[in-house]
């Protein structure tokens, strides 16, 4: 060989060898992973694919190392890595570091607005909603069956809740039948009778299983103890029984200690909320070991209801904050108006503590939206209570997938992650069979199979429009000015766009009015009448440069009118785009003289940066009305 | 070295005169091999774009932007980005080094002044083909450097040899058509030319981002586009593809496209030998 040929390859030589000495240099992983399921990103938008090497929750156990495969909205097959292969044409997505888990159940939810999208974002892929307005129940159902639903969370309900006419259920607006037969003014058999026609009603209506109210404090803060009518127990038993008879299961409703016991015994399957009043005794665990019921104690309502916000800490980690909108952050803030008193709270863990000790079923489910709490979200503040109940990290899961769907007989599946159940799946980084901190994390949600969008919810309000204090409706112009019904016709303010008629033919009511400009004042005739749920009739007053526009009203600080009319209830609503759907509201009772009423903005709209529209209106008590309003004035705050 | 050895003697390969001394040959390479990268090197409109793209593209979107909302874990995405940029690097240093080298030289007449002296021409393409190695793997290092360190990409040695050797010595096809272009392609429009078909079919193949975010009839379409195969297979190796072919078609493919390309170089060549 020639000196230059011994140099030239000698050259390439060491060339070759130095690039592959760096490649042997770089860092490598622990575990040999240079098969299938290495470093693939763990996401997937196709709708056939396979998680390989990932711990694995399925509902009840865990399994390290697992695969599973998804295929056509199924799970197609479940199991060890070395056992489960992966089919061709599968997206693979890489399963080290995570852990998947069948999508959670919310076992007590009241399901409004975008409940449903919100709770899959955070994982929770099926509600089981106990009462909400039953018109949503029968859309969201529908969609559902026809598979239409989309990504978003599966809904059971139990429909309309059985309560008093005027007892708990009946404070929310939603015009609903109850159960108001006096056990003492009838017969053994006529009650049954009554019970069961009731109970049948429901059923037909699609009522997944039968929830009945034996709420003996009224409002759970205890405020107003004994203030609202409620059932008697003879009338929660028939209920019962009632439930028992149609094949449909008897949840009870409940927020004392003895009125656990009492249903306990009289046969109820299942507890809806712990109890904050006096700690369990070894009596009622044996009782409800023995009935063989399941108890959801929601334990996250009750900690606000204790005076603490529970969903306060959500509402603090960023990573969750993003998915937030802004009414879900300002419900998660705010407590039960009651005095700060954790031990009530301790007085629930103590009883779920001892009840799960017992083996009976605890269910995980946290009452949103009630204040401290919001949908999907807060079931992570749930498993974190029921941890500090007692529960096991897996246990707590457990209760929050495959429990609620085997105590409700609920089936298809939902809640379990095994071979020919719906993909319902939720894939976290770290480990919540340990640290059920890891659920904060979350990397996928799929829903269906289908990959649930999860997109940070924009922080920006886009507003072009303000509007300072002021006067708004002095309707000292345009006297004798008449606006109907459903009719364009607006009538000018002091500022803003105007005043307009607004009934809720829009939504499939029936409700009517006519308003005129009457002596100075606005004055509205009309009739609430049944056909939405939520009736109204009244007038809207639109503050932006055209109907609906979001206008920064942050410089108000109080709304102040004077009203007269016919003795009935009114309310102001404040519509805005950061509040949803359902305005915030605040009633209002008028007499025949006039006098002043004030309403703090501040308390009603949030941070009244996007006000889209204030309502003046009667409903939801059905009838004819009279209203007057005049001098309708901002306060700067 | 024996006379006896002539026949199997590799230089004879690179002998395509009589005038030439043999014993020269290593000497030339060696020397050409020196001064393309000397050349190369000194030239910032080949330096520039073929290193600062990829590690451009991949500290933004494969390092910046791989957080764990758009991938489930920020290694899967800077592994995966790691394959597709490195592959689009080494297939943009090769198709340059040789297309707009091969084209330039042809128009200053360099190329001629070659061809009248006495060096094999073809150890001349092998140098360049050998610089073009240099600079991919000098890239792909840099890559796999950047992804381990930032990215927190983790392999097994064996696939970050592999790895790593697929994708520098998987470049050789595009210097083979680097070398078909340069002499087809006149010295000004090369650069234009070259990028109007690099940086579409790069694309297409699913190098700039996953080829599932492609359109289906692109994805079907980019099984016939050979970056697609040098891509696919980096991403088979640490597992992160979707539906890749054997390795044999894909290296079968590869060959094939070499082959064609080095029939055009010839083709070319013949055809400015007669001119």
């Amino acid at each position: 060989m020639t000196r230059d040929a011994f140099r030239f390859f000698t050259g390439l030589a060491g060339a070759t060898l130095a690039v592959m000495g760096a490649l042997m240099l770089m860092p490598t992983s622990d575990e040999a992973v240079a098969e299938p399921g290495a470093a693939t990103p763990a996401i997937t938008t196709d709708d056939h694919f396979a998680i390989v090497g990932v711990r694995l929750f399925d509902g009840e156990s865990v399994l390290e190392q697992a695969t599973v495969v998804v295929d056509d909205g199924l799970v197609a097959a479940v199991g060890p890595r070395d056992h489960v292969d992966v089919p061709d044409g599968a997206t693979i997505v890489r399963g080290a570091d995570l852990t998947a888990l069948p999508g959670l159940v919310d076992s007590h939810v009241h399901a409004f607005g975008d409940a449903l999208e919100q709770s899959a974002v955070f994982g929770v892929t099926t509600v089981l909603d106990h009462f909400t307005d039953p018109e949503f129940v029968r859309r969201m159902r529908q969609e559902q069956d026809d598979g239409r639903a989309g990504a978003r969370a599966d809904l059971f309900s139990a429909g309309v809740l059985v309560t008093k006419e005027g007892g708990h259920g009946t404070q929310y607006g939603f015009d609903i039948p109850t159960f108001d037969v006096d056990p003492d003014k009838v017969s053994a058999a006529e009650l049954r009778t009554a019970a069961r026609e009731f109970v049948d009603a429901r059923v037909a209506e699609g009522s997944d299983w039968i929830k009945i109210v034996y709420d003996r404090l009224g409002d759970p803060s205890g405020k107003d103890a004994g203030q609202r009518p409620h059932l008697g127990r003879v009338a929660v038993a028939a209920l019962i029984d009632a439930a028992h008879a149609a094949g449909q299961l008897a949840v009870v409703h409940i927020t004392e200690r003895e009125a656990a016991r009492e249903v306990l015994e009289d046969g109820a399957d299942g507890l809806v909320h712990a109890w904050i009043d006096e700690p369990i005794d070894d009596a009622l665990v044996d009782l409800a070991r023995k009935s063989r019921a399941f108890v959801i104690p929601t334990l996250t309502v009750l900690e606000s209801v204790s005076g603490t916000a529970g969903g306060a800490p959500l509402a603090a980690d960023d990573e969750l904050a993003r998915f937030l909108p802004r009414t879900a952050l300002g419900s998660l803030r705010r407590p039960f108006e009651a005095e700060p008193d954790p031990s009530r709270l301790e007085v629930a863990l103590g009883a779920v503590g001892a009840l799960h000790r017992a083996g009976v079923p605890i269910l995980a489910g946290t009452d949103a939206p009630n204040p401290g709490t919001a949908y999907g979200v807060s079931m992570i503040r749930e498993l974190e209570l029921l941890i500090r109940a007692g529960l096991a990290p897996t246990e707590a899961l457990a209760a929050a997938t495959a429990t609620p769907m085997a105590s409700f007989g609920l089936g298809s599946k939902l809640g379990r992650l095994v071979a020919g159940a719906p993909a319902d799946l939720l894939l976290v980084a770290g480990d919540p069979t340990t640290d059920v901190h890891a659920m904060r994390d979350i990397v996928a949600v799929w829903k269906r199979g289908s990959l649930v969008p999860r997109t940070p919810v924009p922080d920006e309000v886009s507003v072009s429009s303000a509007l300072d204090a002021g006067i708004i409706g002095s309707f000292d112009t345009s006297e004798g000015q008449l606006l109907g019904n459903g009719e364009q016709e607006i009538l000018e303010a002091d500022q803003g766009f105007g005043w307009a008629a607004s009934v809720d033919a829009r939504m499939g009511g029936t409700s009517t009015v006519t308003l005129r400009v009457e002596e100075g004042a606005l004055v509205m005739d009309g009739e609430i009448r049944d056909g939405f749920a939520f009736p109204w009739a009244g007038t809207i007053y639109f503050p932006g440069s055209r109907p609906m526009e979001p206008t920064d009203l942050s410089g108000v600080g109080e709304l102040v009118l004077r009203a007269r009319g016919d003795g009935g209830s009114y309310r102001l609503m404040v519509f805005s785009p950061s509040i949803g759907q359902i305005p915030a509201q605040q009633g209002f009772q008028v007499t025949e003289e006039w006098t002043e009423y004030r309403f703090d903005l501040q308390k009603l709209g949030g941070d009244r940066r996007d006000i889209s529209a204030l309502s003046i209106a009667a409903g939801p008590a059905m009838g004819p009305f009279h209203l007057e309003i005049d001098d309708v004035e901002l306060l700067a705050k | 070295m024996s006379t006896g050895s002539r026949v199997k003697n590799p230089a004879m390969w690179f002998v395509p005169s009589r005038r030439e001394n043999r014993r020269d040959i290593f000497r030339i390479l060696r020397l050409e091999t020196r001064m393309e990268m000397l050349k190369l090197l000194r030239a910032p409109s080949f330096v520039v774009p073929t290193f600062s793209f990829p590690i451009l593209f991949y500290v933004l979107f494969g390092l910046l932007l791989a957080d764990k909302m758009s991938s489930g874990s920020a290694t899967g995405a800077s592994a995966y980005l790691l394959v597709s940029y490195s592959a689009f690097g080494v297939i943009g240093a090769h198709l340059f080094a040789l297309g707009v080298g091969v084209a330039g030289e042809k128009g200053m007449g360099w190329m001629r002044l070659k061809r009248a002296s006495p060096m094999p021409p073809l150890a001349h393409f092998f140098a360049r083909i050998l610089v073009a190695l240099a600079f991919g793997a000098a890239l792909v290092l840099i890559m796999f450097a950047l992804g381990a360190a930032f990215g927190g990409v983790r392999l097994t040695q064996a696939t970050w040899l592999g790895l790593g050797l697929w994708l520098i010595l998987g470049g050789i096809p595009f210097s083979a058509l680097g070398l078909a272009l340069g002499h087809l392609l006149g010295p000004n429009s090369a650069p234009a030319t070259l990028n109007l078909i690099y940086l579409p079919i790069s694309f297409a193949s699913g190098l700039w981002m996953p080829i599932w975010f492609l359109p289906e009839w692109l994805q079907t379409a980019a099984q016939a586009l050979p970056p697609f195969h040098l891509g696919v297979q980096g991403h088979a190796m640490i597992g992160a593809a979707n539906e890749a072919p054997p390795l044999v078609t894909s290296a079968l493919v590869l060959a094939v496209f070499t082959g064609l390309s080095l029939l055009l170089a010839v083709t070319a060549w013949r055809r400015e030998e007669t001119e």
